[in-house]
């Protein structure tokens, strides 16, 4: 049995003289011997490749050219930056990182994105009030929630619940890109203060809406419904309003601008107010 | 505190703000209209209780009773 080094080394074999093949070599290695060592060192090559080591190809390096080629198409693990991160396509045989989305969000096709995806929240076919907006104040003169009101929905509901600093009458503006319409607010209102009576009135032209037509210094409680505020024609708003003790108020509110306005404004006639406004809008069933 | 919240419900961004000029003089001539409308409800409500009590009085030299007139015209006279 011959001497090989291979696999674990590279052979080294020692020169032979180039006259007298049959002479030992350099080392003293008969010619038998480094027949020997030779024919072992091409069974290691043979072990180590293995039968049929160029498979389909002709040759083993135009294998292992076929699979650098194949290896460098593939997608690396480095396009993934951040835990929830997913591959998507961008187009063919191109792929590219969508970042992980928003908590609740699900995967929604979209051909406007250049992943043709994005994340957005799930929609529902349920009917019924979706809140649009909701902010919680402390001592403001002014609170205004802008594009809250959209072609999303055709009518809405504002609930404002508030303490006040002083005795005031909580009043309305409609508004549009930041600013308030302070015209043609017509109101009927019925307001029973402290009694088991309404008293009615009518006031036109006015330069906003009277949430509660009675000056108090009570909480108070609303609820109002817009219809059609984000379309351009004539807004009518209904309310209910009730303060701590006292004060009931009705009213009917027409708004003879035709504008489609995105947001309301509430304000004190004095003072400031403290609560939460909300905004829903009125879902219809798909 | 400031005096102006304002919400914008597409982004969420809140902003805390002063009254412009603007606003301040608008937030005047709201109190004052406030003010002119009460007014006028106050003349509204005491003409009807002038009216209240003048329909009150000529009923009773008709011989009316409180208990008949509240028959006839609830909340007019409480019985």
């Amino acid at each position: 049995m011959g001497t090989s080094s291979y696999p674990g080394a590279l052979d080294n074999f020692a020169t032979t003289s180039p006259t007298y093949l049959a002479d030992d070599d350099t080392t003293g290695r008969t010619h038998s011997e480094r027949h020997d060592d030779l024919e072992a060192a091409v069974e290691n090559i043979e072990a180590e490749l293995g039968t049929d080591p160029a498979g389909a190809s002709a040759t083993v390096k135009a294998r292992l050219d076929t699979l650098d080629t194949t290896v460098a198409g593939k997608i690396p693990a480095t396009i993934i930056d951040a835990k929830g991160d997913l591959i998507v396509g961008t187009a063919a045989d191109t792929a590219s990182r969508l970042a992980v989305g928003t908590n609740g969000y699900v995967l929604t096709a979209d051909s406007a994105q250049s992943t043709g995806v994005k994340w957005a929240a799930a929609a529902t076919s349920d009917p019924g009030l979706v809140l649009v907006a909701a902010q919680s104040f402390s001592a403001a003169s002014s609170v205004s929630v802008n594009n809250c009101f959209t072609a999303t929905y055709e009518n809405y509901r504002v609930l404002l619940r508030c303490s006040r600093s002083t005795s005031n009458v909580i009043q309305y503006r409609l508004r549009v890109s930041g600013t308030d319409s302070t015209t043609n607010y017509d109101l009927r209102s019925a307001v029973a203060a402290g009694t088991n009576s309404f008293t009615t009135s009518a006031l036109t032209v006015q330069s906003s809406g009277y949430i509660q037509g009675m000056s108090s210094s009570d909480p108070t409680w609303a609820e109002m419904e817009l219809s059609s505020p984000a379309i351009a024609t004539p807004t009518f708003v209904s309310h209910r309003a009730s303060s701590y003790v006292n004060d009931i108020s009705l009213n009917l509110l027409y708004h003879n601008v035709s504008t489609a306005y995105d947001g309301i404004t509430i304000f004190p006639s004095a003072g400031t107010i403290t609560g939460t406004l909300r905004v829903y809008g009125y879902r219809n069933s798909l | 505190m400031a005096d102006v919240i304002e919400i914008d419900a597409a982004t969420g961004e809140v902003v805390e703000r002063d009254f412009t000029p603007e606003e301040v003089a608008q937030r005047e001539a709201d109190q004052a209209a406030v003010q002119a409308a009460a007014e006028a409800q106050a003349d509204r409500e005491a003409i009807a209780n002038l009216n209240r009590e003048a329909a009150i009085a000529h009923a009773k030299t008709l011989g009316f009773t409180d208990a008949m007139i509240a028959v006839m015209y609830p909340n007019l006279v409480e019985v």
